[in-house]
């Protein structure tokens, strides 16, 4: 039996005057799952995930939670883009607050939210005022009021801004943890690498409208050349000498294949290319060898955040192009 | 329940700001130390005693007179002095009141009972025991002239005994003594005194919270008439304390100054008074919770959300006509009107004859206006608090007050 999703939008529009800002979006997501929501800036994200909390409403379209249309809100975490907390509230206060507003008793509330201090290496400070500590232990002390409930729902809005490498790794973990214990995560963020080591599935959105959406290999088969391999070579030579040669040898090794040549460490050359599934990588390499003293040679599958610039970038043309007609 | 825990963290939040536990602690202190100090002041002007020089003259009160031993009259709070011989005409008099050596001089010719002018040097004009000197010495020129008919105390008593009059009101309702009308006003104006005191402090609340931006993270836990319906009851609380607090203080201060008598004091009269503070305190808050939403900072707001944040100074107002005529027809209509019946009926009550219809057609009015705007406050209280930036002008507050 299919297991009823956790979250479901469907065909949701939203405008603000003249601007259509969500346009036809559905997605789902389902318990123990976590959707990576994406786009660029101004492409809807805050709008859908704001009408998924109720905060604001659809024009058209329907959101239905466990199949209901109600919302649960004492079922769901929210960490908003928006967020703040009260300044001159305690952490530990602030946490109790935020867990009775969900349903929590106080005892419960305030356990928990000592619990979470300490997971967030904030025990110490349970007394102080938020507007006492870093912009990062802000963050955390915002998440742990999000999910202290532990929510069947969370809905994560940026939750990486601000963090550093370390503390971006203690959330990766949260937020596993969230999934672990059945609740359907929905993530929006711009932290590609994060996300894409995160995520089950990615929902890509764009001018408020659907471009992409999947698991990882069904959204590199949706992009041209996404379902081939990057081979990414060193060259110990500067970047402006090797960057004519290698386009002009690697045009008549492999024809077709689309060769990007960069800068890479120390000013070096670093040439790319995009190669379709079992290419033969042998006289690529002997060609560029030959000619130039190799550095490194990297191979790897297309990255999040290359489909995502690539499927941004055409859209973003696609746009371009539509006004053009317009216009005309 | 939703409200709940809301009530409890701004109720919490209040009792723990320094400011406001001074400023709530301080009205009742004022009080007694203003009522303390003025019976301090009498209590003590009752116990001096004032030394006054007192010189009598034997015969006529001309200059030919000669100054006497004096056979003066007892009068509460007086020490009769004779001066040394020698120092017993007016300049030496003059001089020793200038010096301090009596409060005052008084010579008294040998025929005063019969129209002799007496004298009186003091330090200033007109000093407050002049008064009481008058009446003590009249008291005495009257025996003296009653002794002179042949009189005899008793008859003396018995010519002087008061006229007896009472009052007999045409409308036995309306009880507007001087004190019925000071406490009108007091409590008119603790009333409004505690609106203001906590919708301040809601203020603050309201627009520290809208600019920490906390609005998604609350709205996304509970419905945002919830939010409200917990500010109002916690802020509802919170000024019916300082209400009472105060209250109770000018009452206790009353009964125990003596200026009141305890039958005076209406348990019914209490607890309609409480109703009125309680319900009109609710649709305050309520109003000034929907407003407040849509003003960024404190320093923003425009023309039309400070008339709406000082209406409850309106009363003010029409508050001396109210003491004056307290049952005018046009006085009877607004104190049914929910924005004015807060302040105005309690004072018809005490110093008119307010009708029992017209305090429950009030009342009612009032918990419905409290209820209405409770909830269009809910509406608009939801999109204000997401609104940044933008100025709220009255329509676009009355759409959203409409909107569901």
């Amino acid at each position: 039996m299919r297991v009823a999703a956790a979250l479901e939008v469907q065909n949701v529009r939203k405008s603000f005057g003249e601007l259509r800002a969500v346009d036809g979006v559905s997605f789902d997501v389902r318990p123990g799952e976590i959707l990576g929501f994406l786009g660029p800036n101004g492409a809807g994200k805050t709008t859908t995930l704001r009408m998924i909390m109720g905060i604001t409403r659809p024009d058209e379209g329907a959101i239905h939670f466990e199949g209901r249309p109600e919302l649960d809100r004492r079922s769901v975490g929210y960490l908003p883009e928006e967020r703040g907390l009260f300044e001159d509230a305690s952490l530990l206060d602030t946490l109790v607050y935020l867990g009775t507003l969900r349903g929590m008793s106080r005892a419960a509330a305030r356990a928990t939210g000592r619990e979470w201090l300490e997971r967030v290496q904030l025990a110490d400070h349970a007394k102080a005022k938020l507007n006492t500590l870093s912009k990062g232990n802000q963050q955390k002390v915002q998440f742990a009021g999000a999910v202290l409930h532990r929510p069947s729902l969370a809905v994560l809005d940026e939750p990486f801004a601000g963090l550093d490498p370390l503390n971006q790794e203690q959330f990766l973990g949260f937020i596993r943890e969230l999934r672990d214990q059945g609740a359907a995560v929905l993530l929006s963020a711009h932290q590609l690498d994060l996300v894409e080591r995160l995520c089950d599935r990615f929902f890509l959105i764009a001018r408020g409208r659907h471009l992409l959406s999947g698991t990882l290999d069904a959204i590199r088969r949706a992009t041209p050349g996404g379902e081939g391999e990057l081979l990414t070579v060193g060259l110990r030579v500067g970047h402006a000498a090797a960057a004519d040669p290698a386009r002009t040898l690697l045009g008549r090794i492999a024809p077709g294949i689309a060769v990007a040549v960069g800068e890479g460490a120390n000013g070096w050359a670093q040439v790319e290319l995009a190669l379709p599934p079992r290419q033969d990588l042998s006289p690529i390499l002997v060609a560029l060898g030959g000619q130039f003293e190799v550095e490194s040679v990297q191979m790897r599958r297309l990255p999040l955040h290359e489909i995502y610039v690539r499927a941004v970038r055409a859209d973003h043309d696609s746009a371009t192009a539509e006004r053009e007609v317009a216009r005309v | 329940m939703e409200w709940v825990p809301v009530a409890i963290w701004e109720c919490t939040r209040m009792m723990k700001r320094k400011d406001f536990v001074i400023a709530t602690l301080l009205i009742p202190l004022l009080m007694g130390g203003v009522v303390f100090t003025i019976g301090w002041i009498k209590t003590r002007e009752a116990r001096a005693i004032t030394k006054i020089a007192v010189v009598r003259l034997t015969g006529g009160g001309d200059s030919s007179a000669t100054a006497g031993e004096i056979s003066m009259p007892l009068i509460k709070g007086f020490e009769w002095n004779t001066p040394p011989a020698g120092e017993r005409d007016s300049t030496s008099l003059a001089a020793a009141v200038r010096k301090g050596t009596y409060a005052g001089a008084v010579v008294i010719p040998g025929d005063f009972a019969e129209g002799g002018r007496v004298w009186v040097t003091v330090r200033s004009r007109s000093p407050e025991w002049q008064v009481r000197l008058r009446d003590g010495l009249l008291a005495e020129a009257r025996r003296q002239r009653a002794a002179a008919f042949g009189l005899d105390t008793a008859s003396l008593a018995r010519l002087d005994r008061p006229l007896v009059m009472s009052q007999r009101l045409a409308n036995p309702a309306v009880r507007s003594t001087g004190a019925d009308r000071v406490a009108s006003g007091v409590i008119v104006m603790l009333l409004i005194t505690a609106l203001f005191t906590t919708n301040s402090y809601m203020a603050i609340g309201i627009s520290g919270e809208k600019q920490a931006r906390v609005t998604e993270v609350i709205v996304s836990a509970i419905r945002p008439q919830s939010w409200i319906d917990g500010k109002i009851v916690a802020y509802t609380v919170i000024g019916l304390i300082q209400f009472v607090l105060w209250g109770g203080t000018l009452v206790a201060i009353l009964l125990m100054s003596g200026a009141v008598p305890p039958q005076a004091i209406h348990p019914g009269a209490l607890v309609t008074d409480l109703a009125f503070a309680g319900a009109g305190l609710c649709f305050y808050v309520a109003l000034w919770a929907m407003v407040l939403a849509t003003i960024k900072d404190l320093m923003s707001s425009s023309k039309f959300q400070a008339y709406l944040l000082f209406l409850p100074m309106a009363p003010f107002a029409f508050l001396e006509s109210v003491i004056r005529s307290p049952d005018a027809p046009w006085i009877v209509a607004m104190s049914l009107i929910p924005l004015f019946s807060p302040m105005l009926m309690p004072a018809r009550l005490t110093l008119g004859a307010a009708a029992g219809w017209e305090v429950a057609v009030a009342l009612v009015l009032l918990a419905v206006a409290a209820w209405l705007m409770r909830i269009a406050g809910g509406h608009a209280f939801r999109i204000g608090m997401l609104m940044y930036g933008k100025e709220v002008t009255l329509p676009e507050l009355w759409r959203w007050a409409r909107e569901k």
